[in-house]
């Protein structure tokens, strides 16, 4: 974490970045990674300090110059169309049919047809998704601390209560903010006797969560999803999204989400 | 008939979603490769695997860092022995690099306003960028040449968010200290100050040293 000066100004309290934390974020800036209020203090720094703000302006011109300097090369002659004809030689699999054999079996026809049908209606939520990533990168988490000491870490940083749900035979482990779509998330990592398990709380206005799979839990609907071997829960519950993310089976999740519901 | 138009509509889509990306990932394949032909043969190979497994591609994600991340698990499960078995034998070869260099970006590369790489023509930009390692390589190609962000780089190369971090802060620094010594070599911008920031010892340990390349010939 940054250590950041604290000044007085007009009667208002305001952080600010040195120069020390300023040149650390440089790169994540020009990067376009600094997002939110650590953005907006280090382009507050950057207003008031010449030097910081040159050598922003020289690591964002060294960026723009690499790029210039290599440009895209040419693509080789014919390659499209010869890419174009492979593609055309190539099977192309369907949700759900394994063989890359179906031209050869005209009697499997009517099974690939069925199968093709229902897996077009089953798409896998982005949410889903963008869970499973955060699960698996596993990034440091910014508390630790009991449920009220990480309910009141995330007060100034998203806009809404984040009440961790309490999972059975579960220890929390912390917290740290995350991002679902276009929205801060607030990313809660459980250890269930020795497995990971994320939970992702956010709004979940205009999201869809919805999936073929899905069971009832204390009046909720919850949605699974599998992918890469990790499963995911979705629930909304009184006006907030929750995602729970993990690797473990189906049968362990139905059970954790259906109790950490219950208890809600 | 069903069967014959679901397959035409994949086809529609992937030439809609993945071919415009045709560019990128041939220009990241010379990159890894370091060699024409072999990079031909990775962005087929890439391309094909993609569209036979079109329907995991979740629409609305990136398609190009789908792309990428089957290239560079493509490279690494064929390529790579290649490439380091040419090494060994000291047969690094340019071979279809030379004339990707436009005369534009040549010319671009002599701009006198410009003030950072001024002095260092584009083949020493390129040769620089080709002795970093492997993973500092592809790292600084995804994030300053095709624009990843820093989670979709991580989901390509299949590491931690701060792995990336770490990796592309020590790229960065390398591939400046190459470019102050072609610079310096011809009398131009020596001392210059570093634009990337001294290492804080925030970015990890991951201290891979560069690989020895011949440097430019008859400059």
């Amino acid at each position: 974490m940054m250590a950041r000066a604290v000044s007085g100004v007009s009667g208002a309290v305001v952080e600010s970045f040195g120069c020390t934390d300023a040149e650390r974020f440089l790169g994540y800036y020009v990067d376009g990674e600094l997002l939110g209020e650590d953005r907006v203090e280090l382009e507050r720094h950057l207003a008031g300090c010449a030097d910081c703000a040159r050598k922003a302006h020289a690591q964002a011109a060294y960026k723009a110059e690499l790029k210039a300097a290599l440009p895209r090369p040419e693509l080789p002659v014919g390659l499209q169309e010869r890419l174009r004809l492979a593609l055309d030689r190539t099977p192309v699999a369907v949700p759900g049919w394994r063989t890359t054999a179906w031209k050869y079996a005209p009697a499997a026809v009517a099974a690939v047809l069925l199968i093709t049908l229902v897996g077009t209606t089953r798409r896998f939520s982005p949410v889903a998704a963008e869970a499973i990533t955060s699960h698996r990168l596993d990034l440091p988490v910014d508390v630790t601390g009991s449920p009220d000491a990480v309910r009141a870490w995330f007060n100034q940083r998203v806009n809404f209560a984040v009440r961790p749900p309490h999972l059975p035979s579960a220890t929390l482990v912390g917290a740290r903010l995350s991002q679902i779509r276009d929205r801060r998330a607030a990313y809660l990592v459980y250890n269930v006797r020795g497995n990971r398990v994320s939970v992702f709380l956010f709004d979940p206005s205009d999201l869809a969560m919805e999936s073929p799979r899905h069971f009832e839990a204390g009046g909720h609907e919850v949605y699974l999803d599998e992918q890469r071997g990790y499963h995911v829960a979705l629930v909304r519950d009184r006006g907030l999204g929750y995602a729970f993310t993990s690797d473990l089976d189906e049968d362990q999740m139905i059970q954790l989400v259906s109790s950490a519901i219950q208890q809600r | 008939m069903l069967f014959s138009s679901e397959k035409k509509r994949i086809r529609q889509s992937f030439e809609q979603e993945a071919l415009p990306h045709l560019e990128a990932l041939h220009a990241v394949a010379l990159r890894l490769t370091r060699n024409g032909r072999d990079a031909e043969d990775l962005v087929q190979d890439t391309v094909l695997r993609a569209y036979r497994f079109f329907h995991r591609f979740e629409a609305g994600t990136n398609c190009k860092a789908w792309l990428f991340k089957i290239l560079h698990n493509a490279f690494i499960n064929k390529y790579r022995r290649r490439v380091r078995e040419r090494e060994v034998t000291g047969a690094i070869e340019a071979e279809g690099l030379a004339p990707a260099i436009s005369s534009d970006a040549l010319d671009a590369a002599r701009d006198p306003e410009r003030a950072i790489l001024d002095g260092v023509l584009s083949d020493d930009v390129r040769r620089a960028l080709d002795a970093l390692p492997e993973d500092f390589r592809l790292a600084v190609i995804l994030c300053d040449l095709e624009d990843l962000s820093y989670k979709e780089i991580a989901e390509v190369m299949d590491c931690p968010v701060g792995t990336v971090m770490s990796r592309l802060h020590r790229a960065r620094r390398l591939l400046q200290a190459e470019l102050r010594d072609y610079a310096a070599a011809q009398g131009i911008g020596a001392g210059t100050e570093p634009v990337v920031a001294k290492d804080d010892g925030a970015a990890g340990a991951e201290v891979i040293p560069m690989r020895p390349v011949a440097k430019a010939q008859g400059k």
